[in-house]
């Protein structure tokens, strides 16, 4: 190693053994001196295995944390001052069961309470989760109602997220929304024309607003495996495809008690990030298929229009 | 809120005339008729204003609908948007005066509060005291 002291005699070398102890009582990492202002201590801390058998984990586990209830929660003649005369916050000793003893009613009430007190900002529930039996069938021809075209129903599972994961999903939705919109006029200039988008609306786009009547969807919901990514996103008009998207899904959320989640869900989805009712993938012509240039960019009541116009003026004629 | 109105008309929100009272108080009896609450006074004032706003994906529903021929859509009014939620457990004893990206805007008469619930599971996420802060929170949330 070479000298940048400039010393004649190179430095005394450190037997490894000492150099190591003498770290340990630094409390110091080799790798990182003092003045970086980062200290680790190598130590090792003594650790001895606990001894978990029956016995020992019965008394650990025979009381639950206690957790801080809110007194609208708690029965009206614990109310006020909280839980006097029931050990002050909330539980008392842990009776699994009485829980279990719970009406379906009650379980219900208890449910929802606790989902309202989440959405308040405590994490500490579970939905309860009903179980689907395989409904495709039924659901596909309730899907064919539904004038939602170049969409296919798919089947998801729910995952249990945490309050706070689903906040932070909510919040991180807002930005991935303005990012997405600023993406997409820029990299699909031409899926946003065919669905009607002229240039002003491409500006508004490149500030990540959006313009009347479109809007960013989820395509699958943050409790069915939905994320922020842009695969999961897709630009939509507001009426009439994203409001029929959800009353599809309402038709099935909504044959549940309020608080309850389905197992399985099936969704509405469009491919690509800009969902185009019409199909134009063919714009271009080709092969045995027809040349739609001439109408692009037109509206269906505008065509309308136009072969009332032509059917007058032969008339005239 | 006329001022917050003014500044949002001058980015790209679309705005209309002001709602007389007697289109409000319309609205109001279809919407008690049906078993809904009535338009609350801070709403029926904000219409007075604007009766409806569209702002980047954010919609607030007037006393009745529009047909935007230009845009070939029409946007509902208040009652309609209530209407099509009629028999929603979740949002018994609520008013839906919006929508926002996955979420609908409501009031809860009973809380007296202002809310805005997740549109697939109707959960409430956010609580305002008022239409001010729940409509300001908002807007701030979505520049």
């Amino acid at each position: 190693m070479w000298d940048w002291t400039g010393a004649k005699n190179p430095p005394p070398s450190k037997v490894k053994d000492v150099s190591d102890e003498e770290i340990l009582d630094e409390g110091t990492t080799p790798s990182c001196p003092t003045f970086f202002g980062y200290h680790r201590d190598p130590r090792i801390i003594p650790y001895e295995r606990e001894k978990t058998d029956e016995v020992n984990r019965s008394k650990m586990y025979s009381k639950p944390p206690e957790v801080p209830m809110h007194p609208s929660f708690l029965p009206d003649d614990a109310k006020l001052p909280w839980a006097q005369g029931q050990g002050g916050f909330g539980a008392g000793d842990y009776q699994p069961s009485l829980q279990q003893e719970q009406s379906f009613e009650a379980s219900l009430k208890t449910t929802t309470a606790v989902m309202q007190a989440a959405a308040m900002g405590n994490d500490f529930l579970t939905p309860k989760v009903v179980e689907v039996s395989d409904e495709m069938g039924i659901w596909e021809w309730q899907f064919s109602m539904f004038n939602l075209p170049n969409m296919a129903l798919k089947e998801v599972d729910y995952i249990s997220l945490t309050i706070n994961k689903k906040n932070e999903l909510r919040r991180g939705f807002k930005r991935a929304r303005r990012d997405f919109l600023r993406y997409i006029a820029y990299y699909n200039v031409s899926e946003l024309k065919d669905a009607g988008m002229d240039e002003r609306s491409l500006q508004i786009l490149k500030k990540g607003k959006v313009p009347e009547n479109f809007d960013v969807h989820l395509k699958i919901p943050f409790e069915y495996g939905g994320t922020n990514d842009f695969s999961n996103l897709i630009f939509i008009q507001t009426h009439p495809f994203h409001d029929d998207i959800h009353k599809f899904i309402d038709m099935q959320t909504t044959s549940q008690p309020f608080g309850c989640r389905l197992s399985k869900l099936y969704i509405p989805v469009a491919e690509g990030r800009v969902y185009v009712p019409n199909d134009s993938s063919a714009l271009g012509g080709g092969k045995g298929k027809g040349d739609k240039t001439s109408v692009q960019g037109y509206s269906e009541s505008a065509l309308q229009a136009l072969a009332m116009k032509t059917i007058d003026r032969g008339a005239n004629i | 809120m006329e001022a917050i109105v003014e500044s949002l008309k001058k980015d790209i929100a679309i705005t209309f005339d002001g709602a007389d009272v007697r289109s409000v108080k319309f609205a109001s009896t279809m919407l008690k008729n049906n078993g809904f609450n009535e338009i609350p006074a801070e709403y029926a004032d904000f219409l007075k204003i604007t009766n409806g706003l569209i702002w980047n994906g954010i919609e607030f529903y007037g006393s009745k609908g529009y047909d935007r021929e230009g845009k070939d859509y029409s946007f509902p009014g208040i009652v309609d948007v209530n209407m099509d939620f009629m028999g929603f457990d979740a949002l018994a004893g609520k008013l839906i005066v919006g929508r926002a990206p996955e979420e609908l805007l409501v009031y809860a008469a009973k809380d007296e509060r202002w809310q805005c619930v997740d549109r697939n599971d109707f959960m409430v996420v956010q609580v305002a005291p008022t239409f001010k802060e729940l409509f300001t929170g908002f807007m701030d949330g979505m520049v």
